[in-house]
């Protein structure tokens, strides 16, 4: 029976006008950025660079396509979490609001069911919009500015990937960032259980984006204990990926902590829909 | 055999019990009227059949299988509109039928759909949004809904609210058509005690969370005293009247001078007469036993 | 007495002047020689903060100062020393050379050549040229600039000697001013394995050379910037 509501879920949110504002968002963002370093990419380069123009100079094609993409995937930290809890974060109080979720109840699909058909359909758009940004930063980005060598600028310091190197990198770099954007999906699919209306959910997703991510960033030890443990703090994992030698192990406890928060969310949301009396 | 039975229904929010005590039994092919003044608990009742609200004590059948254990198995077999029949109003009826017919828990197809959209009366706007809906179309399409799985049971929460007389009118109507012909049970909670006389073969009457009087409808209008409604002319010869000669006589002023008189033996002949003779002015007596007055005599106690 | 010691040290230091514009002249003659060429190159750099595999590119030149470097990836080439140095060298009037000491460089056997720009705008302040007397050949540069520091250049040579076209040429660079910057959009996870680097520490850039082809002309539509 989930099954058959997950369609109907599917259904909803492709019918739905904030599920393209979304994507009509993300699309125009990414647009942008071409658009911005179509214009000045050089002077960018040249602020990546800078430190070392004084004695070394950079030969060929540093801004490339893959370039490109890897900034524009920069955006996941704020931007397109926003986008997605947009949607997500409706799926359940949105039909507390609307009323319809006296209809769906009364049905003979358990309320468990109800919730893990949303979850479900909530994990596709999250893998749409993933893809979406996907192809269009390394696509798109790659028909625009051309394919070559990688210049990434990590805390270690410079790094060129050879372009041969880099599709793996890509790949495995977007199913990290689409573990990290399912984690807020879940997140706000979660606060939605707790609200009459989207409103809250989105705001209180975001609000808790920000509010772990100036933890994480803050250099005090009180919060060094929780720190490895707070979902923003691996929701830049993905970045990982583009070190040499890549973390594994970092990577694979950020993939380990991420699969936990959705499955902690996950339960925490089934248990909360389970026990709701639907008085509206 | 009872399609329906709760027994000892008791439901507390945090310190508020808006169920106490609540039981009745609904049999199969009644169409049963479910009553109670505002606030009695009647709307909390109807979401713990529909297992929309958890009940703090109490047990409730349906085909006599408990809701508790059995509860996909039951709901397949019921049908409900609760309050006004809320739809996704960005999608068109078609889509929202389709909707709620994937978890009905049967196989519907399009063309049953179809011909659902046809009985309610909605063909040629079953491709238009909802949005667009007035409230009678609404109610249509809730019927609709209700009534596509082909439920045995139809539980009805406040079904003419908002509607027009004609509206109210196509309601009764269905509600007779469903039980003569289809055979259905429902059960039905309306304000509309005029309604409830005419339709309904069985009731119950709750207050303050508790079962008042369960039982059939004209048996128990039956039973209450017989009621008359007296307008006169000259209020203070007839009050004085009443107190004087008739003392036993539950006298209540309604407006102006209109009056309703309650008697356990029928005198009318006596009362009339005496009242003509103290030059009361009478204008008109009517006779009543109705459920309004049955309800108000019942909720007031 | 006084006139005669005068007159032996006068000769000496012209002598010895001559001898260095003379060392220089049998290279500037050999390098003279080239209107242009092309090669492939393989690039190798070791420098601290920076991971870059080895690239390949194409570097073509044409007289007098026409020079580019093509590379399929991202290379990293030193600023200085790759092309200036014989544009330099090649201008008697650019410069005064005095002669140095005697020094053995993988090898060889060379005698250092300091040379001091005229013209106090120069980039160049210094430039330390160590050349082979028996083959002409500049075995080692010690470049002082104004914006790149020191910059050391070892030559190997091969199959090119006529043109004084090194094989293998190995640039050590000073890295002391770098700085490194915060990342651009910088990483949540704070990386507290940040290494602090030392000051006066050396990075290398290695560039071996190989199918030169010499004096078959190229055309200008190549040195167009892209």
């Amino acid at each position: 029976m989930w099954w058959r509501n997950t369609i109907n879920e599917l259904v909803k949110i492709a019918t739905k006008i904030r599920s393209y504002i979304g994507i009509g968002a993300l699309t125009l963002l990414i647009f942008i950025v071409l658009f911005a370093m179509k214009a000045d990419g050089k002077s960018y380069i040249g602020f990546v660079t800078a430190s070392f123009e004084q004695t070394l100079s950079f030969n060929g094609k540093i801004l490339n396509g893959n370039l490109i993409a890897f900034i524009i995937m920069q955006m996941l930290i704020v931007h397109v979490p926003l986008l997605i809890s947009l949607v997500t974060g409706d799926l359940l109080s949105g039909e507390e609001a609307a009323g319809t979720v006296r209809m769906l109840a009364t049905k003979p699909i358990t309320r468990t069911s109800i919730v893990l058909s949303k979850w479900f359909s909530a994990t596709i758009y999250t893998l749409i919009m993933t893809v979406w940004l996907g192809f269009l930063s390394l696509f798109v980005a790659k028909w625009m500015f051309g394919s070559g060598d990688l210049i990434v600028l990590n805390s270690n310091g410079l790094l060129i990937i050879p372009e041969a190197d880099l599709a793996w990198r890509f790949g495995l770099a977007l199913i990290i960032a689409f573990l990290a954007l399912w984690t807020v999906a879940t997140l706000s699919l979660a606060f939605s259980a707790f609200a009459k209306n989207s409103v809250g959910p989105i705001v209180s997703t975001m609000a808790v984006i920000i509010l772990f991510t100036i933890i994480g960033t803050l250099d005090v030890s009180v919060f060094d204990s929780i720190k490895p443990y707070m979902f923003t703090t691996h929701m830049a994992a993905w970045r990982s990926v583009f070190e040499d030698p890549y973390p594994s192990y970092e990577i694979l406890e950020s993939i380990i902590i991420l699969s936990a928060h959705i499955i902690i969310l996950l339960g925490i949301t089934i248990l909360r829909f389970n026990k709701k009396d639907i008085t509206s | 055999m009872s399609l329906i039975e709760v027994t000892q229904l008791a439901k507390n929010f945090k310190s508020f019990h808006a169920v106490r005590d609540v039981s009745f039994h609904v049999n199969e092919g009644d169409v049963f009227g479910f009553l109670g003044p505002n606030g009695a608990g009647k709307s909390t009742t109807i979401r713990c059949l529909l297992s929309l609200i958890r009940p703090s004590f109490g047990e409730i059948k349906f085909f006599d299988k408990s809701l508790k254990e059995n509860r996909a198995e039951v709901l397949t077999k019921v049908g409900c509109i609760i309050e006004k029949p809320d739809f996704y109003k960005y999608l068109s009826a078609q889509r929202n039928l389709e909707i709620f017919a994937r978890i009905s828990g049967k196989d519907i197809t399009k063309r049953q759909i179809q011909e659902m959209i046809d009985f309610v009366g909605l063909n040629g706007r079953e491709g238009d949004k909802v949005s667009g809906f007035s409230h009678g179309m609404k109610q249509r399409l809730g019927i609709a809904q209700t009534l596509l799985h082909n439920p045995d049971v139809i539980i009805l929460d406040e079904p003419t609210t908002g509607l027009d007389p004609q509206g109210i009118i196509e309601v009764r109507n269905l509600i007779l058509r469903l039980r003569d012909e289809q055979k259905k049970t429902v059960l039905l909670s309306s304000h509309q005690l005029s309604e409830i006389e005419i339709i309904a073969n069985r009731m119950v009457i709750i207050n303050q969370g508790k079962t008042i009087v369960e039982g059939e409808v004209q048996a128990l209008l039956e039973k209450q005293s017989l009621n008359l409604e007296i307008t006169v002319e000259n209020k203070n010869p007839f009050e004085g009247l009443m107190l004087s000669k008739f003392p036993n006589l539950v006298v209540r002023n309604v407006y102006k001078s209109t009056y309703h008189v309650e008697m356990i033996e029928d005198i009318r002949i006596p009362l009339i007469e005496a009242l003509v003779n103290a030059g009361c002015g009478v204008k008109s007596v009517i006779p009543k036993r109705s459920l309004e007055d049955f309800f108000i005599k019942m909720t007031e106690k | 007495m006084r006139l005669i010691i005068f007159l032996f040290l006068f000769i000496t230091t012209v002598s010895y002047s001559q001898t260095a514009t003379s060392l220089l002249k049998g290279v500037i003659d050999k390098i003279d020689l080239v209107n242009d060429y092309k090669a492939d190159v393989q690039i190798k750099a070791a420098i601290p903060f920076i991971k870059v595999p080895i690239a390949k590119a194409k570097i073509y030149f044409k007289k007098k100062d026409k020079f580019k470097v093509e590379s399929d990836g991202i290379a990293i080439l030193p600023k200085q020393g790759l092309s200036d140095l014989t544009g330099f060298l090649s201008k008697e009037s650019n410069y005064s050379a005095v002669l140095g000491e005697v020094k053995t460089i993988n090898e060889h056997k060379t005698r250092l050549i300091s040379v001091l720009p005229t013209d106090e705008n120069s980039e160049i302040i210094l430039a330390k040229v160590y050349i082979s007397p028996t083959d002409e050949l500049i075995y080692r540069t010690v470049l002082t600039t104004k914006s790149s520091g020191t910059v050391s250049i070892d030559y190997e040579y091969n199959l090119n000697k006529k043109y004084a076209l090194p094989n293998k040429m190995t640039f050590t660079v000073d890295i002391r001013k770098f700085k490194m910057p915060k990342s651009v959009a910088s990483n949540i996870r704070n990386n507290d394995k940040e290494k602090k680097y030392k000051e006066n520490e050396k990075g290398t850039i290695v560039l071996i050379f190989s199918n030169y082809i010499v004096n078959k002309g190229i055309s200008d539509d190549v040195f167009k910037k892209d």
